[in-house]
């Protein structure tokens, strides 16, 4: 499996759906909804790239004219794209909206309710709560709507649509609510065991199980099996079932190639990317791991292990944070155990870095591997300062690049001190 | 004497929408459509179902049944692939013989004791019996179960007798009438906001009543601009020939009122499809009913008709059938559509086509072209939701009024006004009981 190549065919099949989606006059856009799901995943995905500035400016720009001119008679469509654009376009701060965008919803919210969902629809109704999760108090349509997804989720009819699993998880997990979100998990795990999910839904699963994978975090060698073999198995080539002669004499044949809908490939593409960060920072490298516990450096081990959680769970200034403090630890300790004394201290009670690896020379330590341990501990702890970065989050690419650089500096000096 | 016709062709089948939420499950062919995507509407909780059935066919109903539920290779994965969910025996009722005084008593039985808020469909085994026939378990028990608000779906010796293509045909009647949407077309139709299937003087049957003065009922399916069968309404009771048009006018008003409440717009563009040729005294009525409830409209009268002897053949064909979705212009306003000759959606034939005679009037002015009619009228052959078959010949807004004029034909005048009466309509009349 090439999660790299299958990103870039994915990103490819996304960037030329935007490219003529956008080239096409504002009114003949007839997809919104569509279009804000590829902006909602490839943000929350911490995608980066020319395809999303302009899916932003065009979610800008859409939101601005619908509320000029009105919805049209595909309101369902128009209305949940609208406030999932907005909710999107807010938590990533690129909305530029000079209208009252809330106030127009809370206006129309009320009158949109058929049979306690929103277009009585599941579907419309998931993306809309989940886009208004911190509106709660604010619209009163809210609870019964809700309470109705969770009549849905006793009776199991929640997973008719598999695409509802992925919204109805996130929705259960901004608004904190534990108890559904496990039951979602679990009845997902159980279908998983059971072999009963079949193959055209295993994406949606996949994407459930792997991002709740903490509240079965007991099954996660089944559920990384489940997510490697159904990403192994993705075929974006067109594919035709096997069926009965008979069928094609009564039904005709096929005509129609496959082609993905534009949420599967989102789900997809946000599986691949976080799937691919797992892959990619899944466990200490043995060497490490067993040179430290022979040391009885767990604290250093703790934090590599720390990092890796951290970079998984997205939380990525808290990443290069213990990755600094497992390079700067390991540091400490080796020239403890060299030296025989405490480490240098800085005024203000910071390990002093250069101190130290001015010692380590001295035992053996190159000059330029020295210089460029000094420089991974910077790199580090440059990025662990998002206070620093106004706030901004390290990038992913520049994370990954930090655990390398990390990993590759502590399995060096174990090796130079302690083979 | 006309020595050539021109004619003209749609070159591409319409393509049908498989999900509410999501504009890219779309495909041309219902079967493949159902196979990839499930049906548009995928929000149906489990269909509660009751079967009714002679002692001794019961064990074949229930095993149909879990088959349906558990796939068939022709239908892989079943209900909850091809529907997204599973149907649920809640009731087992037995009927003594298989004639139609037992079906009547165990139908009676069963409405006066039940409550049709907790059933969704009801499967009934039949004899089979001819459709002209008035006095048949079909019809009685049809008409029992509807005037009480419960759908029903009928099964005979034929369903078995070819189980295989009968599987999905059947499940896609029951979805239907248990309040799901099956599919509906990708794209709007043109310059349509409302289209009405009507029907004004359908005769009712004489059954339990006196006198030999023919009645009639009037009757309506609205369908919206993706073809999406919306709701029936028929008039509240039967009456004399004479009173049609006072009839047409309740019906039409109606039909406007609820759409407007279900839409949130007011319809501009109408178009109304009627098996019979349109009469000048029934074109001014509803020009009258729509002055009076829309004033700004446009509405375009379209007669279907196939009781004629015209075919036309195409010898570069391999069968030399018309191609599905050909048309010859007999005038600027009238055509002759195939609906059911050579086409890659299906491989199975049905003959000689036997084309659609299709008129076109409008008022006040030409809002629609007979082009834009000919795709309209090939669209909705693709709409009857009580068959998976690729090649359907008639549009649904006539197959539906066709199919209720079968009953009407058969059912009493007691059984019409219990089918009308509001308490039952708020039930049956968003889901197609009578297909």
């Amino acid at each position: 499996m090439n999660l790299e190549l299958l990103e870039e065919k994915l990103r490819n099949i996304i960037t030329e759906d935007i490219r003529i989606y956008l080239s096409s006059g504002i009114l003949e856009r007839e997809d919104p909804l569509g279009y804000s799901i590829y902006l909602f995943f490839l943000t929350r995905s911490g995608i980066e790239g020319d395809e999303v500035d302009a899916l932003i400016d065009w979610m800008n720009s859409w939101i601005e004219d619908i509320l000029n001119r009105g919805f049209s008679r595909f309101i369902d469509r128009e209305f949940t794209a609208l406030v999932l654009g907005y909710s999107t376009l807010k938590s990533i701060n690129k909305l530029q909206i000079h209208v009252n965008v809330i106030d127009k919803i809370y206006k129309e919210i009320s009158n949109l309710i058929i049979n306690d969902l929103f277009f009585g629809n599941l579907t419309y109704s998931l993306i809309i709560l989940l886009s208004l999760a911190d509106q709660v108090d604010l619209i009163k349509v809210f609870d019964p709507v809700l309470n109705r997804v969770k009549r849905y989720l006793e009776r199991q009819s929640l997973f008719n649509d598999p695409k509802n699993l992925v919204f109805a998880s996130m929705l259960f997990e901004r608004l904190d609510a534990r108890a559904e979100l496990n039951t979602l998990i679990d009845i997902c795990f159980e279908r998983l065991q059971r072999n009963e999910i079949p193959y055209s839904e295993k994406i949606y699963y996949a994407w459930v199980l792997w991002n709740y994978r903490f509240i079965k975090r007991s099954e996660l060698p089944t559920i990384v099996e489940f997510v490697e073999s159904t990403l192994k198995n993705v075929t974006l080539e067109s594919f035709n079932e096997k069926v009965d002669n008979s069928v094609k004499e009564m039904y005709g044949s096929d005509l129609k190639p496959k082609e993905f809908s534009k949420i599967f490939i989102s789900v997809l593409l946000d599986l691949v990317v976080n799937f691919k960060r797992y892959r990619l920072s899944a466990r200490v490298p043995d060497f490490i791991e067993r040179t430290l516990e022979k040391l009885g450096w767990e604290d250093v081990l703790l934090e590599l292990k720390n990092a890796l959680r951290a970079f998984d769970e997205n939380r990525l200034g808290d990443c290069c944070n213990n990755l600094r403090m497992g390079l700067a630890t390991l540091l400490t300790k080796i020239y403890e155990s060299l030296t025989g004394k405490p480490a240098p201290i800085k005024p203000g009670k910071s390990t002093d870095i250069p101190e130290i690896l001015k010692v380590l020379k001295m035992y053996g330590l190159p000059e330029d591997a020295a210089a460029t341990i000094r420089l991974t501990w910077s790199y580090t702890s440059e990025r662990a300062h998002i206070e620093k970065r106004g706030g901004k989050q390290p990038s992913v690419e520049e994370v990954r690049y930090g655990i390398q650089l990390t990993f590759s500096a502590i399995e060096f000096l174990l090796h130079l001190f302690f083979k | 004497m006309i020595s050539y016709i021109n004619g003209n062709r749609i070159e591409q089948e319409p393509n049908l929408l498989f999900d509410k939420s999501d504009t890219s499950a779309v495909h041309p062919q219902v079967y493949w459509g159902l196979r990839k995507y499930g049906p548009y509407d995928k929000d149906i909780s489990d269909i509660r179902l009751v079967i009714m059935s002679p002692i001794e066919k019961m064990n074949n109903v229930k095993k149909l049944v879990d088959e349906l539920n558990s796939g068939t290779p022709i239908m892989p994965g079943g209900m909850p692939r091809f529907f997204r969910c599973k149907i649920e025996v809640i009731e087992e009722v037995y009927v003594e013989s298989m004639e139609t005084a037992s079906y009547e008593k165990s139908a009676f039985n069963f409405v006066n004791r039940a409550d049709p808020r907790d059933v969704d469909v009801v499967l009934v085994y039949i004899p089979k019996t001819s459709r002209f026939l008035s006095n048949t378990p079909y019809y009685r028990v049809k008409a029992i179960l509807a005037s009480e608000g419960y759908p029903s779906q009928m099964i005979t010796e034929n369903t078995f007798a070819n189980l295989k293509w009968s599987y999905l045909n059947l499940a896609s009647a029951i979805f239907s009438k248990a309040g799901g949407v099956p599919w509906v077309l990708e794209d709007e139709m043109k310059n349509v906001d409302m289209l009405l299937g009507i029907s004004i003087s359908s005769v009712i049957s004489k059954r339990n009543r006196a006198g030999n003065v023919p009645r009639y009922v009037g009757y309506v399916n609205v369908f919206d601009s993706f073809g999406k069968w919306m709701f029936f309404d028929g008039t509240a009771k039967p009456y004399e020939k004479s009173k049609r048009l006072e009839q047409l006018k309740e019906l039409l008003s109606a039909a406007i009122s609820r759409f407007k409440i279900e839409k949130k717009f007011d319809p501009k563009n109408i178009v109304i499809h009627y098996y019979k040729r349109w009469g000048e005294q029934e074109k001014q009525c509803v020009i009258d009913v729509l002055n009076d409830i829309l004033g700004d409209f446009n509405v375009a009268f379209i007669s279907i008709d196939d009781s004629h002897p015209l075919r036309l053949y195409d010898m570069a064909t391999p069968d030399g059938s018309i191609p599905r979705g050909c048309y010859a212009y007999l005038n600027k306003n009238e055509i002759l559509l195939s609906t059911t000759g050579y086409t890659e959606i299906a491989s199975r034939r049905m003959g000689t086509p036997k084309l659609l005679r299709i008129r076109l009037e409008q008022y006040p002015e030409e809002f629609i072209s007979i082009d834009d009619v000919a795709f309209q009228v090939l669209s909705l052959t693709k709409l009857n939701w009580a068959t998976v078959t690729p090649l359907v010949r008639e549009p649904v807004t006539l197959l539906f009024s066709r199919e209720i004029a079968y009953l009407t034909a058969a059912i009493s005048e007691q059984d019409w006004m219990s089918i009308t009466r509001p308490e039952v309509n708020v039930i049956l009349n968003k889901r197609p009981w009578f297909i």
